[in-house]
């Protein structure tokens, strides 16, 4: 499939030639400004506006219209034509506002009836616009960049929207074969070129203008082929209103737009205050909105209405009065931009309005059977309005089982707060792009999920599955140790959080131990602390291939909960061995691990020389009898790292051990590839299981 | 057989009976009531011939009138039965695949293409702002193995374990029921990526004051999906920005995005196409002359936010008389306060 349609590039050109300065001939009441002015005044003589004012007026609106139904790849070449052509703007999109087409429009002026006429033609501006449609856009360039082989994909097609006072059909047939000859000619000439694009389609649309009173000396057409690259059609309208509202009516075909109108909007009377009357506002968006309606065949129920003799519909959608300004979430499926048919009207303004502060308003349909339905719903997000298509079919998930009644619905003590919390961390926001975020490697996304990775690497999903997560004191640790990287000030944080820890192991706090499935009353003190010690090396394990310093972090936890376990084998089952042996095994023993001991030592030191006498009497008080030999029960035995194993390893061997770890602590196994034989599984299983669990229900 | 073993397996997904020859007619609506369907199927009487092509049109028919026009996304099973050897008859059983993102995700854990679910972040409700998506899937949670869950659950995938011990499995923790039951607490969604440029939300939805359930709805494919969040590759973790974007409080948020350039009903457009829109912009400009010269300031501000407008199209006007009085009427104003 082709991209890039005709409706990709629009030229508008609009003719300068002197004889658009003439009268339009519908004139403009102005006399009605000065009611209230005293005696004596001259009374203001109607205005009329020229046929150049009309054109320029009912294209800008044409543009005004696309641009807020389509602020993007939608792109529009302003042309002006009289004794030359003068481009307004290009197809780079910062060009593409009305603003920048109103600027340019005033610095050309209006024609100048003095100028020769004779060197006057709206042909320079179709010559210009042709040549226009042969440059290629940025969108264009970019889609012939990244598709590279299929580069042929991408086409150039675009549209003519002429503007001008032609004098008979024979000078429309002129202005055609004009176009059809230039195409020929650009097409050579865009053939050799990287920045030009030959013209695969182009099509035409004439509009002649002509003063109201007047008889048309040209006759519509509709659109016939010139040639198989060029379609063309005339509309011959009148100046004024007449071409204001065809230019809507074109707008809509060439975008594909349809027109809502939202009724018994009701709104306080500038007046009387105390009443309300009801205003309808016809809004128009892409077609696709009434979808629904064209499918089910509801659309002429749905209150459509044809106006202007059949050429233009209008769905209409009865305004719903927001309740409350709750948040929640909507089936919806579908949002298109909108653009309000009359915009500077009050009942439209006091709808924008309503709209771009905030609040959102259900629209409802009226119904074949005489029901009523709410479909739709307008709401604005960042100044942009949208028509929301809300589901009003029936829904595949009726009753379904709630959550509570699945896998793990009975649990009770998730730790849903502390997820929130978890969540609310991991909220993402926009990172504006540029050359230095890319160069510095991950896009943002990839970087939130490699934060969502770090920070729950390890995470407990219940309270009582936990002992670490439930300590205040553990907390500057817990937030700081899944961090990328850690500061010297975010290490010695995480030491002192330790240190912490054995001052309150040494005071003997008591630790919110959960005591559910436990009779009695639970663990005793030191067990408490082991399971805590053992829970907060598994949180930070997880972590030490992070940097040097998480690393470090865990030293430190090694080092200083060292002397506890001893504590506990030697209450448990040392208290008669004699010293000596114990000293001897121990000395055997401990070779392997005089390092971890040493910087034990070290650590202890440092911490002991902050604390009190007490502390350290305690610890002796503690300890009557030497440590209990470490090969009995090693202690690190589940969590036991790759580098302590016994006997000489391989630094290789340690390294694939560590990402091993690292990678299955990452990921679960697919379920088929650990059940796959020679690689290969069997699909759908679980038809075969009655009791077998499905993972999704689709709507 | 059909039937039964979709009720046993399928109880959730709805069913309708079709029957065809060279006419088609709708014997059992969508429904999960399988005792009517096998019912159905036992009365049927043979017809004249064969004839798909109008059975399908009559499907799809009654799949639009049922659910709407979202639902051809998703596959029409078909199944012809053969009940008699003499007759042909066919029946054509057409079911929604509830099940349809599952398989495509178990699919891809075989041949590995695709990656499974990741969540990439969370975004408030009111942020992400009732998004269109393109279907909606409610997501179930299954039993993890108890070794698996020991060393607590990955965030970034569902469980795909299945163990037969359902009733055990109720009081085994699961991630999604924490999972719904935060973004239910927080009023929040989880942003997640189903393939490359392919986004979808979970989220809580409350059926009932009781019933409340984690659903997945996917957005269009695409980089961007919705203009208010802006490109989701862009979307990076707060800890990145160097202000919290949400304000210590969570007083304020980074979205939507607002576009470079306002849409003309968030700004002051000149549109005098109707007589009444020029007549109101003028009407303005003389009633601050007026009030001239004390209002000195008032008039220039009105002045120059019309005059991008008055500029433009002013000078249009083929006969200037209407500046003319208005020079007038100026004057005379300033005269009237003197």
């Amino acid at each position: 499939m082709k991209m890039f349609s005709v409706s990709h590039k629009t030229a508008f050109v609009v003719d300068h030639c002197p004889y658009m300065a003439e009268s339009s001939r519908q004139q403009v009441e102005c006399d009605v400004l000065t009611k209230s002015r005293g005696q004596g005044m001259i009374p203001l003589a109607p205005v009329s506006k020229s046929l150049w004012t009309c054109a320029v007026e009912c294209s800008m609106e044409y543009c005004r219209i696309l641009y807020d139904v389509y602020p993007l790849k939608k792109l529009i070449n302003y042309i002006v034509s009289d004794s030359e052509f003068h481009i307004l703007n290009s197809w780079r999109q910062e060009d593409q506002s009305t603003h920048e087409l109103m600027s340019a429009l005033a610095a050309v002026g209006p024609p100048n009836p003095q100028e020769d006429p004779e060197c006057c033609s709206v042909l320079h501006g179709l010559v210009a616009a042709v040549e226009s449609l042969c440059k290629i856009t940025e969108y264009q360039h970019e889609a012939r960049t990244t598709l590279m082989d299929t580069a042929d994909r991408v086409a150039n097609r675009g549209r003519i929207i002429c503007l001008t006072n032609a004098k008979s059909d024979t000078h429309v047939r002129m202005l055609e074969d004009c176009v059809q000859e230039t195409i020929l000619e650009q097409n050579k000439m865009a053939a050799g070129s990287d920045r030009l694009m030959p013209i695969q389609q182009c099509e035409l649309v004439l509009v002649h203008i002509f003063p109201q009173g007047e008889d048309t000396l040209v006759s519509d057409r509709p659109k016939k082929e010139v040639s198989s690259l060029l379609t063309s059609q005339v509309h011959s309208v009148r100046a004024g209103r007449h071409l204001a509202t065809k230019l809507n009516i074109l707008v809509q075909q060439h975008f594909d737009l349809a027109s809502t109108t939202i009724t018994n909007i009701p709104m306080k009377e500038e007046q009387h205050a105390n009443t309300s009357a009801n205003y309808d506002v016809e809004l128009l968006h892409h077609r696709d909105a009434h979808l629904e309606f064209f499918k089910s065949g509801d659309l002429h129920m749905a209150g459509s209405t044809s106006r202007d003799s059949g050429l233009k519909e209008t769905v209409t959608l009865k305004w719903c009065t927001p309740r409350t300004n709750s948040v929640e979430l909507h089936y919806c499926t579908g949002a298109y931009r909108i653009s309000p048919t009359d915009v500077n009207s009050r009942p439209s303004s006091c709808l924008t309005n309503f709209l771009l502060n905030g609040r959102s308003v259900l629209l409802e349909q009226p119904r074949k059977s005489g029901s009523k339905v709410i479909s739709h719903m307008l709401s604005s997000h960042g100044g942009e309005i949208f028509l929301h298509v809300l589901n009003s079919t029936r829904s595949t998930l009726e009753d379904p089982p709630s959550i509570s009644e699945g896998c793990g619905g009975r649990v009770t003590d998730y730790r849903i707060t502390d997820f929130g919390e978890f969540m609310r961390e991991n909220r993402l926001t926009p990172v504006p792009e540029s050359p230095d975020t890319e160069a510095s490697g991950k896009p943002p996304a990839e970087r939130a999920k490699a934060q969502l990775e770090r920070y729950t690497r390890y995470w407990p999903m219940i309270i009582s599955q936990t002992t670490i997560f439930n300590m205040q004191a553990v907390v500057p640790l817990a937030n700081l140790i899944v961090k990328e990287s850690l500061s010297e000030e975010d290490l010695l944080t995480c030491q002192k959080t330790v240190y912490n820890l054995v001052d309150m192991e040494r005071k003997n706090d008591p630790l919110p131990i959960s005591t559910v499935g436990s009779r009695g009353k639970g663990p005793k003190r030191d067990e408490q602390y082991r399971i805590m010690w053992n829970e907060l090396e598994t949180l930070v394990k997880t972590h030490v291939a992070g940097s040097e310093r998480h690393q470090r972090v865990l030293d430190c936890i090694i080092a200083c909960r060292s002397k506890p376990p001893e504590e506990e084998e030697r209450k448990k089952r040392g208290r008669k061995r004699e010293d000596k042996e114990d000293k001897a095994e121990k000395n055997i023993n401990k070779d392997s691990e005089d390092k971890s001991w040493q910087e034990s030592e070290r650590l202890k030191g440092a911490l002991e020389r902050g604390k009190e006498e007490q502390g350290e009497s305690e610890v002796i008080k503690d300890s009557p009898d030497s440590p209990e030999p470490l090969n009995k029960k090693p202690r690190l035995e589940e969590i036991q790292l790759p580098e302590k194993a016994k006997g000489p390893v391989s630094l290789l061997t340690m390294w694939t051990n560590r990402i091993t770890v690292a990678n299955s602590r990452k990921h679960q196994e697919f379920a088929g590839r650990i059940s796959s034989v020679n690689n290969k599984a069997e699909l759908y299983q679980h038809l075969k299981d009655e009791n077998g669990c499905v993972i999704m229900y689709c709507i | 057989m059909l039937f039964e073993h979709m009720a046993t397996n399928y109880r959730l997904e709805f069913t309708s009976l079709v029957a065809f020859s060279s006419l088609w007619e709708l014997l059992v609506p969508f429904t999960r009531d399988y005792n009517t369907l096998q019912e159905a199927l036992s009365n049927l009487e043979d017809y004249d011939k064969t004839c798909l092509e109008a059975a399908l049109h009559g499907v799809s028919n009654v799949v639009q009138q049922e659910w709407g026009h979202a639902c051809p996304t998703q596959v029409i099973y078909q199944a012809m039965i053969l009940i008699d050897l003499d007759v042909l008859l066919y029946v054509l059983y057409t079911a929604i695949p509830h099940q349809a993102v599952n398989e495509y995700i178990k699919l891809n854990y075989v041949t590995n293409c695709v990656p499974d679910l990741e969540i990439v972040g969370f975004i408030e409700i009111g942020d992400i702002s009732s998004p269109p998506v393109m279907s909606r899937h409610l997501v179930l949670p299954i039993a993890v193995n108890k070794e698996v869950d020991d060393v607590g659950p990955g965030t970034t995938e569902e469980p795909e374990e299945e163990t037969s011990a359902n009733q055990q499995a109720g009081k085994v923790p699961n991630f999604c029921v924490l999972l719904h039951g935060s973004l239910k607490v927080e009023g929040m969604v989880a942003l997640v990526q189903l393939g490359p440029e392919w986004y979808g939300m979970l989220y809580s939805q409350a059926d009932s004051k009781k019933k409340s359930n984690l659903m997945m709805s996917l957005f269009e494919p695409g980089p961007e999906p919705l203009p208010w969040l802006g490109k989701v590759s862009q979307l990076g973790p707060i800890s990145d920005a160097a202000e919290n974007p949400y304000g210590e409080d969570d007083s304020k948020s980074p979205f939507p995005l607002q576009p470079k350039i306002k849409r003309s009903y968030a700004q002051n457009v000149t549109v005098w196409i109707k007589a009444s829109g020029l007549q109101t912009d003028v009407q303005k400009i003389l009633r601050n002359a007026r009030k001239l010269p004390e209002k000195t300031q008032t008039f220039y501000k009105v002045v120059t936010r019309e005059s991008a407008g008055m500029d433009t199209l002013l000078f249009m006007f083929s006969r200037l008389k209407m500046v003319e009085n208005m020079e007038v009427e100026s004057i005379h104003s300033i005269m009237d306060v003197n």
